[in-house]
């Protein structure tokens, strides 16, 4: 009955319930991001992000980076935002990475979002060989002078019964720990919502699908913006 | 349940087998709440690791005193034997783990949602995966022990008579695992890079606990003797490791404002597929703490409430094991559709009964088997021990 009302509720109230959004402080990371201060401060940012497909679409009219846009904007009025995603269908994190190298040139991006290991979990994929790139990918990132958070699996219960995402999700929480770069905890947020009333696109009924999803990408945003305020802060 | 603990044995052994197993079942069972209580979140060595070096300890001393009796060939085959029951409970459990992702897959109806789920090897190719999987050169999320396990007994059939030599088996162990490492060998994997448990690397473990376990007549078993000096090197290895761990999974704040990031840079470079040093190391101090702290004969093993269901599972260790990743099948469907504290429960109550009633059986079966062997023919049993 509550995840009724819930639901109608939410088609009122449209996909920007922020509500439901809510984190816990601790869900944030604290490792700071000085250069994406600065260049708040500045005036301008530009934020790549790079991952497999739901980087770039999330599989919505509006996807994540788009709002995260946005709410930059809104937030900080003045501020010249640039956020710029590439993706590709069932991208390892080598590939994820080609993707992301290639466009740093051109983008000179102040801060690199590196969206990985949901399909290293999926076709299950050497851990070692996620820990290596990832090591490997931040240096190399960090040599353009661009500073870097990683974005983990998300979160999904068919992916934790069927997938052993436990051991990809650690090698991501040691990557970040061990070069000092921030930890976009999706998976905890999306379960966070997931268990609290927030979004949640498997419990979803299939005609409420898209405005779940579109909240989803809304949560997530907000999530990305708030850890970015936090790093700051820093 | 006392009597049908066989206890002319070492039952610590035993006792941190059953707990291994047990661990097993719950790390298998993402979501579960006990999971964050497990060895894996403060030592470097997990429940894999402990079940191999005691698969090898199990190993060294039936096979072992097998072969002193009947030969070589024979210890060979009865090993050889095991590997084929070891493979058919893999093929087995493949078969449910292919049905249990089917039917959630279908049940859930969410593959709209996680492109990633389309990469998925056996949706792609299923009759490809099917072959793969048979040669053990497709292993699916959560089915990667039972391989590493039968190579490692396929191996150890062919280096039995070596346990005579324990110091020439050590060496030769020790140098594959060296050259293994050094040129980054291992079994193709067909979804790509290798084995997520390496063989050629993790024999060391095997062979480190046979020849530990191998004790002919007339010859004590290699042993490390107790010294406050080794004790605080093996202090000095695990805590350290312990604190890093905990401090990455709690405290990741903690670890970036050290200098130079000690820590955490050590522990990305710590991999499980080919059995890091540390992890090897972690596991053996593990063992010699507990090997002297724990004496041999102290009476809870046998008689205490709590010791006693983990002795018998582990004295029951492969339909256990068999057991166990097919009750971790079920609880993480379980956990799939719930995964609050009733379910939690539910979950880990009945996995722990259901692993505890399947080691009862086995042990009252087998006591019956032996009994009955015994009863028409005076001649003494030629069985050798379980050891899964």
């Amino acid at each position: 009955m509550r995840r009724f009302i819930l639901a109608i509720v939410m088609l009122l109230a449209g996909p920007v319930a922020a509500a439901t959004c809510d984190l816990p402080g601790e869900m944030l990371d604290t490792a700071p991001l000085p250069r994406t201060r600065d260049a708040i401060r500045a005036g301008e940012l530009r934020i790549l992000i790079g991952g497999s497909a739901t980087a770039e679409t999330g599989g919505a009219t509006q996807p994540y980076h788009a709002r995260i846009a946005a709410l930059l904007t809104e937030r900080f009025p003045t501020l010249r935002v640039v956020v710029e995603a590439r993706g590709q269908r069932g991208a390892t994190a080598p590939e994820s990475l080609a993707l992301i190298l290639r466009e740093l040139p051109a983008l000179r991006p102040h801060l690199v979002l590196w969206q990985t290991g949901t399909v290293e979990a999926v076709r299950s994929l050497e851990v070692d060989e996620l820990s290596n790139t990832l090591a490997d990918g931040i240096t190399r990132i960090r040599s353009t002078g661009a500073e870097v958070g990683l974005i983990d699996q998300q979160f999904s219960r068919f992916l934790r019964a069927n997938f052993d995402i436990e051991r990809y999700r650690d090698a991501i929480r040691v990557a970040t720990a061990a070069e000092a770069v921030p930890l976009l905890r999706r998976y905890d947020w999306m379960r966070y919502w997931a268990e609290n009333d927030g979004p949640d696109m498997e419990r979803a009924p299939r005609q409420d699908r898209s405005a779940t999803l579109a909240q989803l990408n809304d949560c997530l945003a907000r999530a990305i913006v708030a850890q970015l305020r936090a790093s700051g802060r820093r | 349940m006392q009597h049908l603990i066989r206890s002319a044995r070492d039952l610590r052994a035993d006792l941190f087998r059953g707990i291994a197993l047990w661990f097993i079942f719950i790390n298998h069972v993402p979501g579960n709440w006990l999971g964050l209580f497990t060895i894996r979140n403060y030592m470097m060595a997990d429940a894999t690791e402990v079940f191999v070096f005691l698969a090898g300890y199990a190993g060294g001393i039936a096979y072992g005193l097998l072969m002193l009796r009947e030969g070589w060939f024979f210890a060979g085959a009865r090993v050889i034997g095991r590997v084929g029951t070891l493979y058919v409970a893999h093929v087995f459990l493949f078969v449910v783990f292919t049905a249990q992702v089917g039917f959630s897959a279908q049940a859930l109806d969410r593959a709209a949602y996680l492109d990633e789920l389309q990469m998925d090897a056996f949706g792609n190719a299923p009759y490809e995966a099917l072959v793969q999987a048979l040669l053990l050169f497709f292993q699916p999320a959560f089915l990667n022990i039972l391989p590493l396990y039968i190579v490692l007994l396929a191996m150890f059939a062919l280096a039995l008579p070596l346990l005579l030599r324990p110091v020439w088996l050590l060496a030769g162990s020790l140098v594959l695992y060296a050259v293994v490492r050094g040129f980054g060998l291992n079994l193709p994997s067909w979804t790509g890079g290798g084995w997520f448990f390496n063989p050629l690397a993790w024999q060391l473990l095997f062979v480190c606990g046979a020849v530990i376990g191998f004790a002919p007549p007339g010859r004590s078993a290699f042993r490390v003797p107790w010294s406050p000096w080794i004790m605080a090197a093996c202090l000095a290895l695990l805590i350290p490791c312990g604190a890093a761990m905990l401090a990455v999974w709690h405290a990741g704040e903690w670890l970036a404002v050290l200098p130079g990031r000690p820590w955490a840079a050590m522990l990305e470079g710590v991999d499980k597929t080919s059995l890091h040093p540390l992890r090897l190391l972690s596991l053996l101090a593990a063992t010699y703490l507990l090997a002297h702290l724990v004496p041999r004969g102290a009476r809870w093993l046998n008689e205490g409430a709590i010791a006693r269901p983990f002795v018998l599972m582990g004295q029951q260790g492969l339909p256990v094991f068999c057991s166990s990743i097919f009750l971790s099948f079920l609880g993480r469907l379980a956990l799939e559709q719930e995964d609050r504290w009733a379910m939690q429960f539910a979950v880990n109550a009945l996995g722990f009964l259901c692993l505890l009633g399947v080691a009862w059986i086995a042990a009252w079966y087998g006591q019956k088997v032996k009994a009955t062997k015994a009863a028409p023919n005076p001649l003494p049993s030629r069985a050798a021990p379980d050891t899964a």
